[in-house]
């Protein structure tokens, strides 16, 4: 659990007058890893270096110990990839397909067992065109699969699914760590996904990385003193406490919700809470840790800017 | 030997990752389309003129059997003119269609994504661009050698064009290696089909106006157009030209082309994807 799979340093990367990315710095240890930020902060920009799909202005980046822009070809065949909106043969079946692809690898998995891997073997037969949008995510992580994979890096895999897709895809990512020991690194913007399967985080924005670390670590120094109550009148009691000693950050997290850091015991902080609340006739149905993803970004991403 | 065998089994499976791929989008049903409606346009000739000739033949009123010789001359030059205006669409078409395709092919594939999911697998540039440009080649030469040929076969006797053959054919492919390359580098310098296509086309066009000039240098057609060099050779516009000479432009030809391929593959190990 503590080989570093990926290290970056330095890296620079500009596309005309944006900075795409500008002087990152991580090193990713095996596991499910997680590539955090908003649209454009610069993950698909840190894969496609990671990769060798761009050269980077400066720095240097390696990944299972090979150098990315030199020795691509080495790393492409120890990892597999799922890039965002990947294409496939359109009038192929994901069997034709995975049989293509087995070829390109000196070893590679049985495509039907990969098939089955994936929960995709009853449409192995179906043309690719006809498959739903989980079931085509769940052909690109097969095809990732392919030729036993030390690390397999998954750019937005859940990005065009519905819940239920992203479900089933993110059960399928766990399992597959699980039964084969395959490390992710996962990019993605939606957190509430990464919160659940990953080990590791790094949080990127503006193409600069503003944390990084395993989740668990991350949470512990940002979430702890971090809270989050459950309201009818959100506007109202966030006016209230911001007169109160000891809460600090606070904001309105939506229509019944609010969130504030506070060092204090959680008895002592629900007590105040509800205490001030009853005087102004609010009802507080919950005062609890907030625990996150998008608290923590938000949290991190304050302190950058501070 | 065995490294070669590799290779050619390396070339063909990734040939077949690339035909899937890259011609999902009907290339290939275009092209199809294009030699059925030829072919169509020259079998309807064959048959109407073969049931006329039948029926002049049959019917005493004509005095069929004695004018046999001049219907057939009438057939004969009618089939001489629709194989030479069949062909000539037929390759101006083509050619013209070349850079569209490749811009389909190779620049589309950096639009839409498709070279970054065959990047993704462990596959070198140069040999991703290799098998590019020959499937590219050989998707593109099949039709455009067989019309030709079976419009050839259809009207002129065999000894015709067993004549030119081989050099029609090294002549055709060396054209559509050099439109392909061409192709190749405008594809890899704009990644934008737009772009590819229009220049594409443009640069075919212009180099179709200087290559028809009287006063064209031969070594500059060498460069520009095998096949009208050929043309011009076999109709007998270079008298002096002897095989050997002829056998050197040729090969002048493949080394500009296995330039522009060089410069291309140089380009596309460094270009961003």
């Amino acid at each position: 659990m503590t080989d570093i799979i990926v290290s970056v340093s330095g890296i620079k990367k500009r596309f005309g007058k944006m900075q795409a990315l500008d002087g990152v710095e991580i090193s990713i240890p095996s596991g499910v890893s997680g590539i955090i930020g908003p649209n454009g902060a610069g993950k698909t920009t840190l894969l496609r270096v990671l990769l060798g799909l761009i050269r980077a202005d400066e720095g240097r980046a390696s990944v299972l110990g090979l150098d990315s822009e030199m020795q691509s070809l080495e790393i492409r065949r120890r990892i597999g990839v799922l890039h965002e909106r990947p294409i496939y043969p359109r009038f192929l079946t994901p069997l034709e397909y995975l049989k293509m692809i087995s070829d390109l690898y000196w070893e590679h998995r049985e495509p039907i067992e990969l098939l089955k891997l994936v929960d995709l073997d009853k449409a192995c037969d179906r043309k690719i065109k006809d498959l739903s949008a989980g079931m085509h995510q769940r052909l690109g992580i097969a095809q990732s699969l392919v030729g036993y994979p030390e690390i397999v890096f998954l750019d937005e895999p859940t990005s065009n699914l519905d819940v239920t897709g992203r479900n089933a895809v993110l059960q399928l990512i766990m399992d597959l760590y699980n039964n084969t020991g395959t490390s992710f690194v996962i990019s993605s913007h939606i957190l509430s996904e990464l919160e659940r399967i990953c080990h590791n985080l790094v949080f990127i924005d503006g193409g600069k990385v503003i944390e990084s670390g395993r989740l668990v670590e991350i949470f512990k120094k940002y979430a702890s003193d971090r809270w989050r109550v459950l309201t009818s009148d959100s506007e109202v009691l966030y006016r209230l406490i911001t007169s109160l000693s000891g809460f600090e950050n606070i904001g309105i997290t939506g229509v019944n919700t609010i969130s504030f850091s506070n060092k204090g015991d959680i008895n002592t902080i629900r007590h105040e809470i509800e205490s001030i609340a009853k005087e102004h006739e609010i009802d507080v149905y919950d005062v609890s840790r907030s625990t996150s993803l998008e608290e923590v970004f938000k949290e991190v991403s304050r302190n950058e800017s501070e | 030997m065995k490294a070669n065998k590799n290779l050619i089994e390396g070339i063909v499976k990734l040939g077949r990752i690339e035909l899937a791929l890259s011609y999902r989008i009907p290339l290939i049903e275009s092209m199809a389309a294009i030699v059925a409606y030829t072919s169509c346009i020259s079998v309807f000739m064959v048959i109407f003129q073969t049931i006329g000739l039948n029926l002049v033949l049959s019917d005493t009123l004509y005095n069929g059997p004695e004018n046999v010789g001049a219907y057939q001359q009438i057939i004969s030059e009618r089939a001489t003119m629709s194989y030479a205006l069949a062909q000539t669409s037929c390759w101006t078409f083509f050619t013209i269609l070349v850079p569209l395709f490749f811009a389909f092919t190779l620049a589309r594939a950096f639009e839409d994504g498709t070279l970054r999911t065959l990047m993704s697998y462990p596959i070198s540039r140069t040999m991703l661009l290799t098998v590019k440009t020959l499937v590219f080649i050989i998707v593109i030469s099949i039709p455009v050698i067989l019309i030709p040929l079976l419009l050839i076969a259809t009207y002129l006797p065999s000894e015709a064009i067993v004549n030119y053959l081989g050099l029609f054919i090294i002549s055709t492919l060396l054209s559509v290696a050099q439109l392909s390359v061409t192709s190749i580098l405008l594809s890899v310098l704009s990644k934008d089909a737009a772009t590819t296509a229009v220049v594409g086309v443009l640069l075919w066009v212009g180099l179709s106006y200087l290559s028809s000039l009287p006063t064209i240098p031969i070594h500059f057609l060498m460069l520009c157009s095998p096949i009208k060099m050929l043309s011009n050779y076999a109709v007998g516009l270079y008298p002096e030209m002897i095989n050997w000479e002829l056998l050197f432009l040729l090969l002048g030809s493949l080394a500009f082309v296995a330039a522009l391929f060089i410069i291309g593959i140089r380009v596309f190990r460094r270009v961003e994807i």
